[in-house]
C-alpha cells in the first residue's frame, strides 16, 4: 500500500496516449481530470503550465511529475499517463518523456501534498518499476502495478 | 662509480616503496604523505634501513625545488571558477591568518620552551602555513568533493600562504642575527617587495609560457617540459630578485592552467605525474632527514605547541580573517582544523641550521612534530570530518575519456563506458536521444568499434564516444555517466527530486508548496531571496529551509544562483 493508491482512478490512467507536445500532454490531462473531479480544464492547464514555467518537473529516466494547486479543488487529483511517443519535456538529461504522473491539490492541502510528491519521485527512480511501466501491456495493469508499489 | 650505482639503487628501491606504500592509503585512509614520510622514517638513521642523511643544504635544495613543481602542478589545476569564491577569504588567511597564527604559536612556543621571544616567534613562523602538497593531496582525493566555498578557499590558502611563513622566517632570523627586539618599518618594505615580485612574475611570466606555447613548434612531449622549466626559471629569478618564488609559480600554473594552450591536457597530465613525484620524493627526504629517537626529547613541549597550533592559533586565526565573509560556523569548523602542516615547516626549520642559529636543532624538531601531529590527526579525520559536517556535494559525472577538440575547448569527444546500472542499456544506439548537438559516433564493443547502426542494442560493458558542445556535457553525463557516489551523497537524496529555475518567483513558489512565505520575499525571485538567506557568496550544495521543504542550491553560473533543488526533508530520512 502506498498514499498513491488511496488517490489513483482506474479511469485516470491512460496506456499509449498520443501528444506531441508538453502543451497538448496538459490539455489530456486537463480534459480527464475535468470529468472525475469536476475541475474546469482550463484551470488544470494554466496551472500545469506556471509550474513548468518554474522550472521542468521531469525528473530525467522519461519521467515527469508536473504538478499544481488549484483552489477549487476538494480532494487531490491526480492522473497517469503513458506516451505513445516519448516528448520533449527539458529534462535534466535531455532525455525525452514518456512516463508521465499528474498530481494536483486543493487549496488547502498540508504536508500531505509534498509526501506524495516525495513518494512519486521515489517510485519512478527505480529502474525496475520503469520498465514494468513500459512493459505494462494496458492501463489495468498500470493501475495495479502503481497501487501494488510499495518502497 | 660503484658508490654511485648504489645510490641510484638505494633510491630508486625508495621510490618503488613509497609507490606500492601508497597502496596501503587507499585501503587504510591513512594520508598518502604520511606513507611517505614513514617509508622515509623506516629507511632512516633510526629504522631498518639506517641511511643516515643529515645534511641540510641538499635537503633544502630538494625541498624547495620539489615544492616549486608541486606549487606548479596545484596552480594549473585552480580554475579561475573557484576565484569567484575563495580569492577574497584566501587571501585574508594567506597573510593576515598566517601572521596571527605565526604570533599566537609563538608566544606560547617561547614559553613552554623557555625561549627568548624571537626565538620562539621563529618557531611559530616555521609552522604558520598550511601545507599545499597536502591540502592539494586531500582535495583531490578520489571520492571527496566539497562544497566549492570551502574547498576553493583552502585551495587558494595553501597554494599562496607560503610566501608570508617565508618571509617572517626571513625577517626574523635577521631580527636575531642582528640582536634586534623587534621588527622596523624595513620588514613592511621586505613583505612588500616579496608579494609584489612574485605577483607581477608569476601572472607576467605565466603569460609569456602561454605565449610561447602558441608560438612554438615542438614534440609534443616538449610542452609540458617547457612548462616546467619555464615555470622553475620564474621561480628562481623572483627568488634571485628578493621576490617570493613559491607565489610566482603559483600563479604562473594559474594563468597556464587558464588559458587552455597547446596541448593543455599533454600538459596537465604530465604535471599531475610530476607533481606525485615532488610530493614522494620531497616527503621521503624529509622521513630521511628526521632523527626520530632525538625528537622524543622535545616531545611533550612540542605535542604542547602541536595542539595550541591546531586548537586555539589555527581557529582563532581563521575565524578573524572569516569574519567579513560571513562563512556558515560548520565550514568556519572545516576550514580551521585542515590547517594541514607539510613540508614547508621543515624546510622552513633548515632555514635556522643554515644561518647558524643557536636554537635551529630544537626549532627543527619541534618543526617535524607538528607536522606529523598534524598528518597524523587531522590528515586521517579530514574525509570524516566533511561527511560529519555536511560539506561533500555529490561529485559531477565524468566521462571515461575525454579528448578536447581544437585550441578553445568548445568541443569535446566524450567516451562513457555503460555500467549494468546505466539506464541506457537495451536501447538501440542509433535512435538515442542525446542533449543538445551531442552525436554518439561509434561504440566500442569488445575488440569492435561498431557505428551506432551497427551496435544495435546497447549493452553493458559497451563504451559509447560522443562528440558534445562543452555546453552539454552536464547534462550527457546525467545521462550515460553511473555516478560513483555514496548513497548518502546520490543527486536525489541531496539536491531533491524537483528542481526550479532561479527566476521563479517567490510568491508563486511558496504558493503552490504551502509555504510560509517570509516578510519582504513576495517581490523576489527565489535566487535573490537564497542569496539573501545564505551566508558568503552561494555554492552549490547551499541549504535553507522554509516551512516543510529545504531549498538545495544546485547550480551557480557567475554571481548568480541558476537552478534550486527541492527537497522534502521529512520525506528524505
Amino acid at each position: 500500500m502506498n498514499l498513491i493508491s488511496a488517490l489513483l482512478k482506474p479511469e485516470n490512467v491512460l496506456a499509449d496516449l498520443e501528444a506531441g507536445s508538453r502543451k497538448r500532454l496538459f490539455e489530456e490531462a486537463g480534459r480527464l481530470l475535468q470529468a472525475s473531479y469536476a475541475v474546469p480544464a482550463n484551470e488544470v492547464f494554466e496551472s500545469l503550465q506556471s509550474r513548468e514555467k518554474l522550472g521542468s518537473t521531469a525528473l530525467g529516466y522519461g519521467i515527469a511529475i508536473p504538478h499544481g494547486r488549484i483552489k477549487g479543488l476538494k480532494d487531490t487529483a491526480c492522473a497517469f499517463i503513458r506516451l505513445k511517443q516519448p516528448i520533449d519535456f527539458d529534462a535534466p538529461d535531455g532525455m525525452p518523456v514518456d512516463l508521465v504522473f499528474v498530481l494536483l491539490a486543493p487549496a488547502a492541502a498540508t504536508d500531505l501534498h509534498l509526501q506524495i510528491l516525495g513518494e512519486l519521485a521515489q517510485m519512478f527512480s527505480e529502474k525496475a518499476m520503469r520498465d514494468q511501466l513500459r512493459a505494462a501491456p494496458d492501463a489495468a495493469t498500470l493501475h495495479r502495478l502503481i497501487c501494488e508499489w510499495t518502497a | 662509480m660503484e658508490l654511485i650505482n648504489q645510490f641510484v639503487l638505494a633510491g630508486a628501491a625508495l621510490l618503488l616503496l613509497a609507490i606500492l606504500a601508497s597502496a596501503l592509503s587507499y585501503r587504510t585512509g591513512m594520508p598518502l604523505l604520511l606513507v611517505f614520510l614513514a617509508v622515509g622514517m623506516l629507511a632512516g638513521e633510526d629504522g631498518p634501513g639506517g641511511i643516515v642523511f643529515n645534511d641540510a643544504g641538499i635537503a633544502y635544495s630538494i625541498g624547495s625545488v620539489a615544492l616549486a613543481v608541486i606549487l606548479l602542478g596545484g596552480g594549473l589545476n585552480t580554475r579561475a571558477e573557484s576565484f569567484r569564491a575563495g580569492l577574497r577569504p584566501a587571501a585574508g588567511l594567506a597573510t593576515l591568518g598566517v601572521l596571527i597564527t605565526c604570533v599566537v604559536t609563538g608566544l606560547f612556543a617561547a614559553w613552554i620552551l623557555d625561549l627568548g621571544l624571537l626565538q620562539g616567534m621563529l618557531i611559530g613562523a616555521v609552522v604558520s602555513s598550511t601545507d599545499a602538497a597536502a591540502v592539494f593531496a586531500l582535495l583531490h582525493a578520489k571520492g571527496l568533493t566539497l562544497k566549492q566555498r570551502v574547498s576553493a578557499t583552502l585551495e587558494i590558502e595553501s597554494g599562496s600562504n607560503d610566501p608570508m611563513a617565508v618571509i617572517l622566517t626571513l625577517v626574523l632570523l635577521d631580527l636575531i642575527a642582528a640582536g634586534q627586539g623587534l621588527p622596523g618599518w624595513d620588514t613592511l618594505g621586505l613583505f612588500a617587495l616579496q608579494m609584489g615580485l612574485g605577483l607581477v612574475a608569476g601572472i607576467g611570466g605565466g603569460h609569456l609560457l602561454v605565449w610561447l606555447t602558441h608560438r612554438l613548434r615542438m614534440e609534443s612531449g616538449m610542452y609540458p617540459m617547457l612548462i616546467l622549466a619555464g615555470g622553475l626559471t620564474l621561480y628562481g629569478l623572483t627568488t634571485v630578485l628578493g621576490g617570493s618564488g613559491y607565489l610566482a609559480i603559483y600563479l604562473a600554473g594559474v594563468v597556464i592552467g587558464n588559458q587552455a594552450p597547446r596541448e593543455s591536457g599533454n600538459i596537465l597530465q604530465v604535471h599531475g605525474g610530476l607533481s606525485w613525484l615532488a610530493q614522494i620524493g620531497m616527503f621521503l627526504m624529509l622521513g630521511l632527514l628526521a632523527t626520530p629517537s632525538r625528537l622524543l626529547d622535545d616531545a611533550p613541549a612540542a605535542l604542547a605547541i602541536a595542539l595550541v597550533l591546531m586548537f586555539v592559533a589555527r581557529p582563532l586565526a581563521v575565524w578573524l580573517c572569516l569574519l567579513p565573509f560571513r562563512f556558515p560556523p560548520r565550514e568556519q569548523l572545516f576550514i580551521a582544523w585542515v590547517g594541514l602542516r607539510g613540508a614547508v615547516p621543515i624546510i622552513l626549520a633548515l632555514f635556522p641550521l643554515l644561518a647558524g642559529v643557536p636554537e635551529a636543532h630544537t626549532v627543527l624538531d619541534v618543526a617535524f612534530f607538528v607536522v606529523l601531529i598534524s598528518l597524523t590527526l587531522q590528515g586521517w579525520s579530514i574525509p570524516y570530518l566533511a561527511r560529519w559536517l555536511r560539506l561533500e556535494v555529490p561529485p559531477a559525472p565524468a566521462p571515461d575519456a575525454r579528448f578536447d577538440l581544437g585550441e578553445g575547448r568548445h568541443h569535446a569527444f566524450l567516451g562513457y563506458r555503460l555500467t549494468p546500472q546505466a539506464q541506457m542499456i537495451d536501447r538501440p544506439a542509433s535512435a538515442l536521444h542525446l542533449p543538445g548537438e551531442a552525436r554518439l559516433v561509434a561504440v566500442l564493443r569488445g575488440e569492435a568499434a561498431l557505428t551506432p547502426e551497427a551496435a544495435g542494442r546497447l549493452a553493458a560493458g559497451d563504451t559509447l564516444y560522443v562528440l558534445a558542445r562543452q555546453a552539454d556535457t552536464a547534462a550527457l553525463g546525467e545521462l550515460l555517466a553511473t555516478p560513483a557516489a555514496p548513497d548518502y551523497l546520490e543527486k536525489r537524496l541531496f539536491y531533491g527530486d524537483f528542481t526550479v529555475d532561479g527566476s521563479a518567483d517567490m510568491a508563486s513558489v511558496a504558493e503552490l508548496y504551502g509555504l510560509p512565505l517570509p516578510e519582504g520575499a513576495a517581490q523576489m525571485s527565489l535566487a535573490d531571496f537564497l542569496a539573501a538567506r545564505l551566508n558568503g557568496v552561494p555554492v552549490a550544495g547551499d541549504r535553507y529551509r522554509l516551512g516543510n521543504l529545504e531549498f538545495v542550491v544546485r547550480e551557480v553560473e557567475g554571481q548568480r544562483i541558476t537552478r534550486i533543488g527541492l527537497r522534502i526533508p521529512t520525506h528524505l530520512q
